[in-house]
């Protein structure tokens, strides 16, 4: 742990580097490059978590790490402060082309690598050879990277087949999950959904290629709408004096797992939610689980594929309905509002039939297709 | 933490960052834990053994007149007795899981929580077994200063 004058030297140091880059950027209203040293605070609210300076050192192609302060505090998560410092860490070594070695100064609790950092990699599991000498390999970045994303074991195995097949790199991956991209559920939907999850990820289909890249905004849209259904539930409103309010720091402790054989993703949940966008009125209680198959579908679409659908729901009430504790939904965008009455009664009796719900997004297939296409092109500007 | 952003800050941050560490040193589990001591030693007459107290992990560990090390547990809330026990990666703390824990990080000469004292100690629950291991929270109410003791294990 570092000592109270190990932290009052680095605040100073940190303050030398914010005049500086006030001095040589702010002031002069430029932007540095990535080989020029550049102070980052990470707070939630009025709380800081980590002090940062970094730079890309172009001699030895690693990130050069000269302050790195980390507070835990209490009231959040273990190691918080640490996940933040490294996940940053992490995606900035990805981000400057390096060789996601990570260097820490001797500015830095001695020349070591922070004792936080050591708790979280201990926690995950991962064994730093270099802590005294203030070095993180390549290697235990790249585990560590994967362990903060926080992908399956599924998911991870499907990434290191590909990493080891020569299709994508496991931390390009987990860049594109950490820089907001895609959030982990909607990762772990393409990864694990689709045959070429690479295609998507890396956004290799140029709009000429029309169906590879009809194929990739069809993943990239499907996966959209789950991930929609995911913050839905995830959301918690809370109450002040009468009025509703998000609180951007809490959440409902919700799992999600994810069905591949029917693009289906599987909801828990230890507290009772509201299900949405559904007719009736149902919770989703402690013991149950709600199993959501993901059809982002247009009307017209609906109506040619809901047949197939329904096949698919009957193996899918076949898989996970053994009990009452189990309920089946059929998530499609708000286009089915498009779809003639008479077909809507029949595809309505026929999903009552199997006693499927129909859960109806807001989301509509213009606009899902529109955040697909520009997610594809942050992707596809992101280091390959 | 859904939302914790990065920002480069400007010299007031630096400032504001830097008082707020000078001034805040007195928390309320500072309090809680001087409160802890006084109760250890002068109503559990537990002796106190040589222990750096990490941010994470124990607050402060003694020894019973059996010479058997006792992990006292202080809390400053008004959360009533085993309800403070915060719940963690690694179990709630005082079960087995989350004292054996522990005790291997204090044996980790890369962790947060090692230093040579607190290796010894480390290695002494391991050696006896974390379930051999006494537990005691002593809670402290702020509204009402009362104390009270509780031995989890």
């Amino acid at each position: 742990m570092p000592t109270s004058e190990e932290v009052l030297d680095g605040l100073e140091i940190f303050k030398k580097h914010v005049k500086e880059y006030g001095d040589n950027f702010r002031k002069r209203n430029k932007l540095p490059k990535n080989y020029d040293f550049r102070p980052y605070r990470w707070c939630s609210r009025d709380i800081v978590f980590s002090l940062l300076v970094v730079r890309h050192n172009r001699r030895g192609n690693y990130l050069e790490v000269d302050v790195c302060l980390i507070a835990n505090p209490p009231q959040y998560v273990e190691n918080s402060g640490a996940r933040v410092a490294l996940g940053f860490l992490l995606s900035e070594a990805y981000k400057c082309g390096g060789t996601m070695e990570i260097v820490f100064s001797k500015n830095v609790e001695g020349g070591r690598v922070p004792a936080y950092i050591c708790d979280l990699a201990i926690d995950m599991g991962v064994k730093l050879k270099y802590v005294f000498e203030g070095h993180i390999t390549p290697l235990e970045a790249r585990l560590l990277y994967l362990g903060l994303a926080g992908f399956s074991e599924k998911a991870k195995n499907k990434i290191m087949k590909m990493a080891v097949d020569g299709l994508i790199s496991p931390e390009r991956v987990c860049f594109l999950m950490m820089g907001g991209v895609w959030s982990l559920p909607e990762a772990e939907s393409i990864i694990l959904g689709t045959g070429h999850p690479e295609r998507t990820l890396q956004s290799m289909s140029e709009p000429e290629d029309r169906h590879l890249f009809l194929n990739d905004l069809m993943v990239s849209s499907t996966a959209i709408l789950g991930g929609a259904l995911d913050r839905k539930l995830l959301r918690v409103e809370l109450t002040d004096n009468g009025k509703i309010i998000e609180s951007e720091d809490y959440e409902s402790p919700l799992s999600i797992e994810f069905d591949p054989v029917f693009f289906a993703k599987i909801y828990r949940s230890d507290t009772e939610l509201i299900i949405p966008w559904i007719n009736e009125n149902h919770l989703l209680s402690s013991g149950m689980q709600m199993v959501v198959m993901v059809r982002a579908r247009s009307d017209s679409e609906v109506q040619k594929y809901f047949l197939k659908d329904l096949d698919g729901l009957k193996k899918l009430i076949a898989k996970y309905r053994k009990d009452q504790t189990t309920m089946i939904f059929y998530l499609i965008p708000r286009d089915y509002e498009d779809v003639p009455q008479s077909v809507k009664e029949k595809i309505q009796e026929q999903l009552d039939g199997e006693g499927v719900y129909l859960m109806i997004a807001p989301e509509s297939m213009a606009s899902l297709n529109k955040e697909a296409i520009h997610r594809l092109e942050t992707g596809r500007r992101t280091r390959q | 933490m859904s939302q914790c952003c990065g920002k480069i800050p400007g010299e007031d941050d630096c400032e504001a960052i830097k008082s707020s560490i000078v001034q805040g040193n007195t928390f309320q589990g500072d309090i809680g834990e001087r409160v802890a001591a006084e109760v250890a030693t002068e109503r559990l007459n537990l002796t106190p053994e040589f222990f750096d107290p990490p941010k994470n992990g124990f607050d402060s560990v003694y020894r019973d007149r059996a010479g058997r090390l006792v992990i006292v547990e202080s809390k400053f809330t008004e959360k009533s007795g085993l309800s403070s026990l915060a719940m963690t990666n690694h179990g709630r703390q005082g079960s087995v899981e989350w004292v054996e824990y522990n005790a291997r990080l204090m044996c980790d000469p890369t962790s947060s929580r090692y230093t040579p004292d607190n290796a010894k100690i480390g290695a002494e629950i391991l050696r006896v077994g974390a379930e051999n291991v006494s537990v005691v929270l002593i809670h402290t109410d702020p509204s009402t200063l009362n104390t009270e003791t509780q031995k989890i294990r």
